[in-house]
């Protein structure tokens, strides 16, 4: 009973970390489909220059880890681009989350495009519609519905990577936890922690099967 | 439904995994975890007690060298494990190491659930700011931000102590400079050992504005009820003070052997 009381005086603090977590997972991911249409459209273009810059855009965000990201962007950047300083630590790591998840989800959308049967885009331009027709009113649209899935998958893949903020001292629920578990010598807080993870998780699990299911019944 | 099953089974896992103790055993023959072997913990980062050489792979530092000549004088053989600074008394806990050598504080809180030796070297916190700063001592440091590394001394004293400024802390005490120097923090407080070191060649830019009149020695860290091993090591470091390796390595490091002086 000691150890439940414990945990429930810990909740506070722990759900005060969970907001940052949400907020950061749900911004990142958001700026990262966006980000990532266009780096996939601009990968698929015609167009070398656009297209040799999106691939190399891409191989740079997903070869290099996103820890060294955060803090090249946090601590190197400034020290070299003074200008380009950032002081708000959570705009930081969002943008460093964003441009990351871009890569990714990059990667996941320009699959969903190819994955639509190319007759389908030879047929819409043998009836006179043009390229951006055929994206805009064909194939995109087409392409959300099998995309739900892997950004569902992305999503709660950068609910965990948003644990990395703690380098640059933002108190997501990862870092609060460590605090707590070290200040109260106790490393039992990690129980309540990693449950408020998998409600998080499981409820956007939900969420997203939700969505999926509402996509399948459209077509 | 299936899905409040799966829940729950995860929760079941979660819960059985925490029920498992450790249970790595101890030679009781030896003095230490392993026999002829001195495992030592430190947080390697924290110039000029434990820090990389410039080639960023060989260990250096205060800390290291004394540890290096005790394990030498009791005839073991040197381990040294790398291990962030937040847990790394957690470790000690669990027999991952038998000894934390990272420049720790003697306080009460860590007597009461340590073995900590005799002090081997001066210590007190510092609070470092900019040398324009109008920050002129901890009382004045009400509405601005202040770096610490987490889970120090520095860090209990701002918690422990109602100052009215915002608590930045970090894993490693460079970012806490790093910081500093970006202009994202207004103070840095930290051990007097690392601020002397980072104030080498910034003397020009910061300064050091509050001293804690309550001194914090550091000693070495034990697991509580292991006196064999706290005994020995004390031996050898009376031995070390005795014949003034102490004040050699002492001068190596911080310029001059004043922190070691009269400790013991």
């Amino acid at each position: 009973m000691d150890v439940l009381q414990k945990m429930l005086s810990w909740l506070p603090q722990l759900l005060d970390g969970a907001r940052i977590t949400i907020l950061m997972t749900i911004t990142a991911t958001c700026a990262g489909v966006i980000l990532g249409t266009f780096l996939a459209l601009g990968k698929i273009s015609r167009n070398v220059v656009i297209s040799k810059l999106c691939s190399a855009y891409i191989f740079f965000f997903r070869g290099t880890p996103l820890l060294m990201q955060l803090y090249f962007l946090y601590y190197a950047v400034p020290m070299f681009l003074p200008a380009l300083t950032i002081n708000s630590r959570f705009l930081a790591a969002f943008i460093a989350y964003g441009l990351n998840s871009g890569a990714y989800c990059a990667e996941l959308i320009r699959a969903a495009i190819q994955s639509i049967d190319p007759g389908q885009s030879e047929a819409a331009r043998a009836l006179g519609l043009t390229y951006g027709q055929t994206m805009r009113l064909l194939i995109i649209p087409q392409s959300i519905r099998r995309l739900v899935p892997p950004v569902g998958n992305e999503f709660i893949m950068m609910l965990k990577d948003v644990s990395l903020v703690s380098i640059i001292s933002l108190g997501d629920l990862t870092k609060v936890t460590r605090s707590i578990n070290s200040s109260a010598a106790t490393p039992l807080v990690y129980i309540p922690s990693m449950i408020i993870y998998l409600i998080i998780t499981a409820f956007f699990t939900f969420v997203f099967n939700r969505v999926e299911s509402h996509m399948a019944k459209k077509e | 439904m299936k899905k409040i099953v799966c829940i729950v089974l995860a929760l079941i896992l979660l819960l059985a995994l925490t029920a498992c103790g450790s249970s790595s055993k101890k030679d009781d023959a030896s003095l230490t975890l392993t026999a002829g072997k001195l495992a030592v913990s430190a947080e390697i980062g924290y110039p000029p007690m434990e820090y990389f050489d410039a080639d960023g792979s060989t260990p250096i530092g205060f800390d290291v060298e004394m540890m290096t000549e005790i394990a030498k004088r009791m005839g073991l053989e040197l381990d040294l494990i790398d291990t962030a600074w937040d847990g790394i008394f957690a470790g000690l806990d669990s027999n991952k190491y038998d000894m934390v050598m990272s420049s720790c504080s003697i306080t009460p809180s860590r007597q009461e659930n340590y073995l900590m030796s005799k002090p081997y070297v001066q210590n007190a916190i510092e609070l470092l700011v900019p040398v324009d700063s109008d920050i002129t001592g901890i009382d004045s440091v009400s509405g601005k931000k202040v770096a610490v590394q987490g889970e120090t001394t520095s860090h209990d004293y701002l918690r422990d102590n109602d100052t009215g400024c915002e608590i930045m802390d970090y894993d490693k005490v460079i970012n806490c400079f790093d910081e500093l120097k970006l202009g994202r923090v207004d103070a840095v407080l930290t051990d007097s050992v690392v601020a002397a070191y980072y104030l080498g060649d910034e003397l020009d830019n910061y300064k050091v504005v509050w001293v804690n009149s309550e001194a914090e020695p550091i000693g070495i860290t034990f697991r509580k009820g292991n006196t064999a091993l706290c005994e020995a090591v004390e031996k050898v470091l009376d031995e070390m003070f005795a014949d003034g390796t102490a004040a050699k390595i002492a001068a190596k490091y911080f310029g001059d052997s004043a922190g070691v002086e009269g400790i013991r």
